[in-house]
Order: C-alpha cells, then structure tokens, then sequence
C-alpha cells in the first residue's frame, strides 16, 4: 500500500490478457482518503481474489465448480461447471465471484494457475510498474523487508475465511497495531 | 490528519464508501455495457511486431501482438531502457483504439451542409484548389496549418517544408505550443539551443528529486514507477511542489502545496537560499555561466519569508528543501505542464535551471534540469521544423539559420518565412479575416485551445478547413470542409523521439482502414498537387529520414549516426549520434559547453508576472485543468476504449469538501461552472485532494468542455497558454 500509486496496470493487464467483458473486474483497484488538505492521505488497496485457505465460494458451490489446488492453494472456478446460480458471490465476503450475463456463469480471478504452473508471475505482478504487488507463499513471502498483516481498511474480517492476502501498510499515517513477520525467524537470530 | 485520524478509523474505512470518496469511476458506473465475450478467452497473438507507444512522451518500447492481421495484444519491450516490458493502462488497452467504430475510411467533403464520401482525388483536388485560389489571391499568408506532437518525426519534417519552402507561409504551428513551447524557449534562453538535457537513468542514480507541476503518478505512470522503486530500494528522497495533493506528495519527503502560480517565486527563493548558504559551485558558475552577479543581487529580496508569503507555504519548509536539494551530491527537477502552461512558464522553466547551473548540476549522472514532454513525438516536430522551428533547431528568426536551410533545400533564402506565429496569433488573424484556410492535423484544436467560443467564432469563419485526423467524429471536423482519414501509429512507418532524446522507431503492424492513408502520403500528395512535388524526391520515410540527417549534421540534434536498423537493434538511440560508432548521448553538455555563441549557460534574474484572473467575489473558485491516467488529451483514442471509459466515464470536477458543503452538494450532484467566457456541466467529486478554494476538471470530455472556461492568456516568451490558472463560479444544476 506504501508503493501502491493507483495506476491500475494490474486490472488492465490482468482484463486485457483474459479478454474479460468490461464490466467484470477480476482485480480491482480501490481508492480510499483520510484527513484534511494539505496533509490527507489517498491511498489505495489493489484487490482479487484472496485464494482463501477456508474458501467461502467454494462451500457455497452446489456442483463443485470450484476447487482448491493442494500443490499452492489457488482456488479455481471452472466455468463450464458453473451452472450460474449465483450462490458463491452472496457467500465469499469480499465479493470476489462475480456474475457475467452475457455468459450465464460466474467469473473470477484464478491465480494465473497456468502461468504459475509454467513458472512465470501472474499477469498483474508481472505488470505492477512500482513492486507493490507480489506473489508466493504466504509464511516466506518476498516481502521480508516489511511487516505484514492480514488486515486493510474496508476488507472484511479476514478470520472467517483464512484469506490468503498480505498487507503492508502505507508508512505515513495509522500504523496496524500487531504487525506480524511473515518471514521465518532464521536459526540463531 | 494523524490527530483525528486513528488506527481503527482507519480500518473502519468500508470499501463502499471509500469508493464513493476516492474515485471518479464509481459514482457514475451505472450504465449497462455488452458483454465482450468469454472469459477466460486469453488470445495469444502469433507475431509482435516492434513499434512505439503512441501515448505520452515517456516514450515506452512496445510490440503489437498479431493474430492474422488483427492487432489484439499490446506489450511493453522487455530490455527497452524506458520501460523494460512494463506498459501503463493507456499503453495496455491501446490496440483498441486502433479498430473503434469511427475510424475515418474514407476522405468526406462538405456538400450541402453535410459531409459526403467523396474519393480521394475529389477530396484532394478541391483542398488544393481552394489553396491555389486563396495563394493566386490573397497570398501564402491566408493560408495557416495547425498540426501535433503524434506524427512521425518525416512527416513533420515533410509538412514544415511544404508549408514554409513550398507555400512559403510563416502560419505554421503545432499543438506542441499548449505543451513544451516555455520548455522549447526555457532551454533556448539558458543553454542556448533546445533539448531536454538528462536522462531518464538519471532516476535511479539521483539523491533527490524535485518534482514540480506534474502528476506523474497519473500522467507518466512509467517514470513514476521507476521513481517509486528508486526510493523503495535507494532511499531516494522525494520534493512535490503542486498545488494539488497527487500520489507524487504523498510519497514527498517534503511537500510544498504552493499557490497557484507562485513557482518562480519559490524557485527564486530556494536559489536565495543556495547562495546565503554556501551552496553553489562557484568553479562551475565561474567557468561555464554568466549573470551571475546580476542574479546574487536580484535573488538578495526573495527570501524564503518572502516566498512564503506569496507562496502560502512555511519558510522553514522552503529553506528545507533549498538545503536537502542543495546539499545532496546529485539532484534531478522534473516538471511538467504544472510549470509550462502559464504565463510564468519560460522564466519558471529557467528557475530550475538557474537551480542547477548555479550547482553544477548539468550533464552529470543523477543529475539533470529536466523537463519532460506530454507527446510521443513532440520532441520530433521541434527538431525537425515541424512547429516553431527550422529543422536542426535552426531559429526561424536566425537569417544566418534561414540561409543554411534555403542551401540545403535548394530555395531562395527569401522565400523562407522569418516569423511563426503562435496558434493563438493565427486564431486572432482568422478572427481578423487574414488567415481564410486552415489545415488541421492530428489535434482536435477545438476541444484543446483555450476559450472554446472564441475558436469556434473562428473556425466558422474559415472559407476551408482540412481535418486530417484518424478519427472522423474528431470534435473540429465538426465545422471541416474536407475530411481526410489518416493512419494510427500502429499503421504507418517513421521515427518518436521521447523526452530523454531517445529516438524509437514505428513500424506498420496492421493495415489501415478503408482508404485511410498515412499522414506523410496526404501530405506529399497535397505538395504535388500544388506543384512543389520537387522539393520531395522521396518515396518513403526512411528515404525522407536520409534527408533529414543532412540537415541535422553538426547541429545539437545531430542524427549522423542514426538509421532505422540502428534503433531497432539498439533498441532505441539518444541523439546526438554523430557517427556510425556513436551509441548515443545520455546527457547533454558533459563537457560543461553550452550551444550559445560563447558557450557559456545563461543564470536569469527574473520577476514573475501576474496571473492573467484570480478569484474575486464573483468569480470564487480557482480552476486547474490536466489529465487523468484513464484518458488521454481531448478523449479522441482513450473514449474509444470501454474499460477506460468504465473507470472515468465523464466530465467532472473535484471540489474540497468544505467547498461542497458551502455550495450544499453532494458526490455525484451536477454542477454548472462558469465564467464570462462560457459554462460547462459536469459531475462533482469530492476529494481532500484539492486545496479549498480551488477546483480541478480534466480537460478530456467534450461533453463538458473545460476550455469553455480556460482564459486566453500566453506566456510573452513562448506563447503557450495560461490553462492551470482561471476564476469561475460553481452552482449547483
């Protein structure tokens, strides 16, 4: 959130690549102000899918069109299983599924699974101009350098679902209160 | 905001009401939009073809990705030194703008009243014949073109030969004047000669950097992103000077929410501060610049309790970042129309340079007077005589530069104009009756100069206007006699030179639509037509470009060195590129020589002017106008694109909270703003970002024209507009 400039690369790359409609947003890039001029703060919050380690979407799925990988926990939506009842978009808390008329059938982000399996980064990473985002297992994620948390203005409780997704604050203004390290303490330190 | 602002405040922040403060998109996304199709429906292109990004002047690498003939991807160049891959939303989704609906296929003359297909013969044959009318009666100087910073850098060079050797009118000017033109005379006036002097590299190798009237988070993503990891991984530290809150400030060590307007002030009163504390490079100054003396005793009264005065902003803060600035071993200014597009532009342009030259801090890494260009090929049409200028920068009022050109063309020296007038001088002359035909190319002239009244009393009193434009529903084809449907970018082939001088190269990916032809065929055929079909012996541009080198050699923009396999190898080549062995030139004057007759820069001592309006009691509010990163200029190739247009679909204007309260409206309310020159209605916004008082409103939706509003007032050195600084009044609709 500190490098975060709002340019929205990740949601064009990411909708460019897989051809979406225009209405549907895989990743969303939000928008968020504090405080009073000339000292407010804008911040902003890039947001998919948080590839839950409790997925809600999935619970809610009458013909298990969605699936958890165990190899890396993406959780993955098939669209031709999709009968487009809608249940997973009132169930996951952080709107994350999202309903395509045109189709019939509920879309949402995958995690660039099959650019994960031929080893590269997903699209909006890959596309992130400043390094705000980035991707790997949550306990020995990249970003070393910074404490971490699961929570973010405006996301919901994060405890319901095990969300998969890591914060870093932005360095000016309120800080989080208990800041964990997602780094493993190395041996001896 | 940290005193009421808390953690849990903070968190509390729900996402539904963020969106409604934050973004501009979501207040108005209410429309149904077709669905596009399946997705996931990834389409893998089966070749890439190298070009360049046709959007601003950072001047990205990209390849276009074909499946059959159809463009359907965009990427950035992986190991091109600007962007290395990487490519902002604009850059992204700009394969559609290349097939929207209302690309021009074939030329449109007016007949009755209403623009009719006609073939290109027709449409050309009745262009020409009305110049030819209008040069056997009234002369060359009935005759007025107003051209971009978008074409290819041959068809610059092709028009301003026409329109100056071949026609031999002085009217000649490009939209490049509402943009780089205090740029152009800044760098004329301190280093002798045009041509931005750094690099981008010199981002990652700076200490500071100050940047000043730019957005670039929004304007130029590309250079920010760089800028963001330099300070992420360096501990770069950041100076914003903007009157408006942007990502730039809050990511500024420190932050100078100025004035509008008061840049020179400041500017002077951080020199003041050099001087009094010791800072300056007496070595450097003493050998490579003059006026010093004169400056020392000039900048003796701003003092920083002075600029904060008339800038509104702490003394302390300016003497502290005079002293982080000047005390760092390599600093970089970056600015953009924030400083450019008022009637203090030039001198402000040489504010910063007077910064840097009194430290040295020229031609060095990490160091630079930066001032970086809105449009990819700006930089071309003022090297190669495409504007204001005869080509190697050759002044147009130099008769020695006149007489260099007239030899290589092979024309009588007198036949050479020895004025250009500003587009706002050839507007007034239309008004005036003097100027009966204009040619309009690749610009939309009347949803970008300022009082959009006064160039529509003009326009329609033209007795011919061309709209030679990609587009046909281009908002100034609206009163066109002749339309001509020209090429994209990604159509055509020709030479994009960025800011950092780096010259790239287009190659055609797709075939243009219909009878579309590329601007550099319209412009040699309407040459033949007119019978100086000898002045173009070429058949295409790289024949033209061959041409060109001859006028560049031994000139600052040198382009000896350079041909199209060498910049596609090189991916890329700055200029100079004196020979064959050259690899380019990342900085301007290394060796501490500058382009003036004594090879010394120039220190100014200058006094700003006044704003041309300011707010009173009738007029209350401030309006600034610019960008957003969705869209680009007046909207004519970024409104074509859905998921742009999905983000910020209209006009609107930002207002500071405690002004919406006072005017009782609310996110999303509609208001009227207006003052004597005209009235728009657009959307509010409501955003801390705007200082009280003040109010922003891109300038990119005709349907709320902001330069209805914008006053017509030009800097008295380069003529560009005053578009950052005008008074309105704001009612609710």
């Amino acid at each position: 959130m500190e490098k975060c400039i709002g340019c929205k690369c990740c949601e064009a790359a990411c909708k460019d690549f897989y051809r979406m409609p225009p209405e549907i947003r895989w990743r969303k890039v939000r928008s968020f102000e504090v405080g009073e001029f000339p000292t407010a703060l804008r911040v902003h919050l890039s947001l998919a899918c948080n590839h839950c380690v409790d997925p809600a979407c999935m619970k809610g799925c009458p013909v298990q069109a969605y699936t958890k990988r165990d190899k890396d926990g993406l959780v993955i939506h098939d669209p031709t299983a999709c009968i487009g009842c809608q249940y997973c978009t009132w169930t996951c808390p952080y709107g994350v599924p999202q309903f395509d008329p045109e189709q019939g059938v509920v879309s949402k982000c995958n995690g660039c699974y099959q650019r994960i399996d031929e080893g590269l980064m997903p699209r909006c990473v890959e596309s992130c101009l400043t390094g705000a985002l980035t991707f790997g297992k949550v306990d020995e994620h990249a970003v070393r350098q910074r404490q971490v948390v699961t929570e973010a203005p405006g996301f919901p409780d994060p405890s319901i679902t095990k969300a998969s997704t890591r914060f870093a604050w932005p360095l000016k203004g309120p800080q989080p209160d208990h800041q964990v390290l997602v780094a493993p303490e190395k041996e001896g330190e | 905001m940290s005193g009421s602002m808390d953690r849990r405040t903070f968190l509390k922040l729900s996402l539904a009401a963020t969106a409604t403060v934050g973004m501009a998109g979501e207040a108005f996304a209410s429309q149904s939009y077709v669905s596009g199709g399946p997705s996931p429906a990834h389409v893998e292109p089966d070749r890439w073809v190298y070009s360049t990004c046709g959007f601003c002047g950072t001047g990205c690498g990209i390849e276009i990705g074909l499946k059959g003939e159809q463009a359907v991807q965009i990427r950035g160049t992986k190991g091109y030194a600007v962007n290395d891959g990487l490519l902002c939303a604009k850059g992204i989704y700009q394969w559609k703008t290349i097939s929207a609906p209302d690309r021009g296929k074939s030329p449109l003359v007016r007949l009755n009243g209403k623009m009719a297909p006609v073939t290109w013969d027709d449409a050309l044959t009745a262009m020409t014949g009305k110049l030819k009318d209008l040069l056997a009666k009234h002369g060359p100087e009935s005759i007025a073109c107003y051209n971009t910073g978008q074409l290819a850098m041959e068809e610059f060079y092709v028009l301003g030969k026409l329109m100056r050797a071949g026609i031999g009118t002085p009217n000649l000017d490009g939209n490049t004047r509402m943009c780089m033109a205090s740029a152009v005379v800044g760098h004329n006036r301190s280093f002798g000669s045009d041509g931005p002097v750094g690099a981008y590299a010199d981002i990652e190798e700076a200490e500071v950097i100050m940047i000043s009237g730019s957005n670039m988070a929004e304007c130029h993503p590309i250079l920010f992103g760089r800028v963001v990891k330099a300070r992420a991984e360096k501990g770069t530290r950041i100076i914003c000077i903007d009157p408006r809150m942007t990502q730039v400030s809050r990511l500024a060590d420190i932050y100078l929410p100025i004035r509008p307007g008061t840049d020179l002030v400041l500017l002077n009163a951080m020199a003041h501060v050099l001087v009094k504390e010791g800072m300056v490079n007496r070595e450097f100054v003493d050998a490579h610049t003059k006026g010093y003396e004169q400056l020392e005793k000039h900048l003796e009264k701003y003092t920083p309790a002075h600029a904060a005065q008339v800038c509104g902003v702490p003394a302390d803060q300016i003497t502290a970042a005079a002293r982080l600035y000047g005390k760092a071993e390599k600093s970089l200014s970056m600015w953009v129309m924030g400083i450019n597009q008022s009637v203090n532009g030039t001198q402000a342009n040489n504010g910063f340079h007077n910064l840097n030259l009194l430290q040295g801090k020229i031609g060095k890494p990490g160091c630079a007077s930066f001032s970086i260009t809105g449009q990819p090929a700006a930089m071309a049409a003022r090297e190669v005589g495409g504007s204001s200028t005869y080509p190697g920068y050759r002044a147009i009022a130099n008769a020695q530069h006149r007489e260099q050109v007239a030899a290589l063309w092979g024309v009588d020296p007198k036949k050479l104009p020895d004025k250009s007038p500003a587009v706002t001088e050839i507007i007034d002359a239309i008004i005036e009756g003097k100027i009966k035909a204009l040619w309009v190319i690749c610009t939309n002239p009347l949803m970008s100069l300022p009082d959009q009244n006064r160039v529509r009393r003009a326009l329609e009193k033209l007795e011919l206007l061309v709209v030679q434009d990609a587009y046909e529903t281009v908002d100034t084809a609206e009163y066109a006699h002749v339309y001509l449907p020209a090429t994209l970018w990604a159509e055509k082939s020709g030479i994009m030179v960025n800011s950092e001088r780096r010259m790239n190269l287009l190659k055609p990916a797709v075939k243009p639509p219909g009878e579309a032809r590329s601007d550099f065929d319209i412009i040699l055929d309407v040459a033949r037509r007119l019978g100086y079909g000898e002045l173009f012996p070429f058949k295409s541009t790289e024949e033209a470009f061959e041409e060109i080198k001859n006028m560049t050699r031994g000139r600052p923009n040198d382009y000896t060195g350079v041909t199209y396999a060498r910049i596609e190898a090189s991916r890329g080549l700055q200029w100079p590129v004196r020979d064959a062995e050259s690899k380019g030139t990342p900085r301007l004057y290394a060796d501490g020589k500058f382009n003036t007759a004594d090879g010394k820069a120039v220190l100014w001592a200058m006094d700003p002017v006044p704003l041309p309006e300011v707010p009173d009691n009738e007029l209350p509010f401030m309006l600034n106008t610019g960008r957003v990163q969705e869209h680009y200029h007046t909207g004519t190739k970024t409104r074509k694109v859905d998921e742009l247009n999905r983000l910020v679909p209209g006009a609107y204007v930002e207002l500071n909270p405690k002004d919406a309260d006072l005017l009782g409206v609310a996110y999303g309310d509609t208001v009227v703003l207006e003052n004597p020159r005209g009235q728009i209605r657009c959307k509010v916004v409501i955003t801390s970002m705007i200082a009280p008082g003040s109010c922003f409103v891109p300038m990119h939706f005709n349907e709320g024209p902001v330069n209805a509003l914008t006053v017509w007032a030009v800097d008295k050195f380069s003529k560009e507009p005053n578009f950052k600084q005008q008074a309105v009044k704001i009612r609710k609709a």
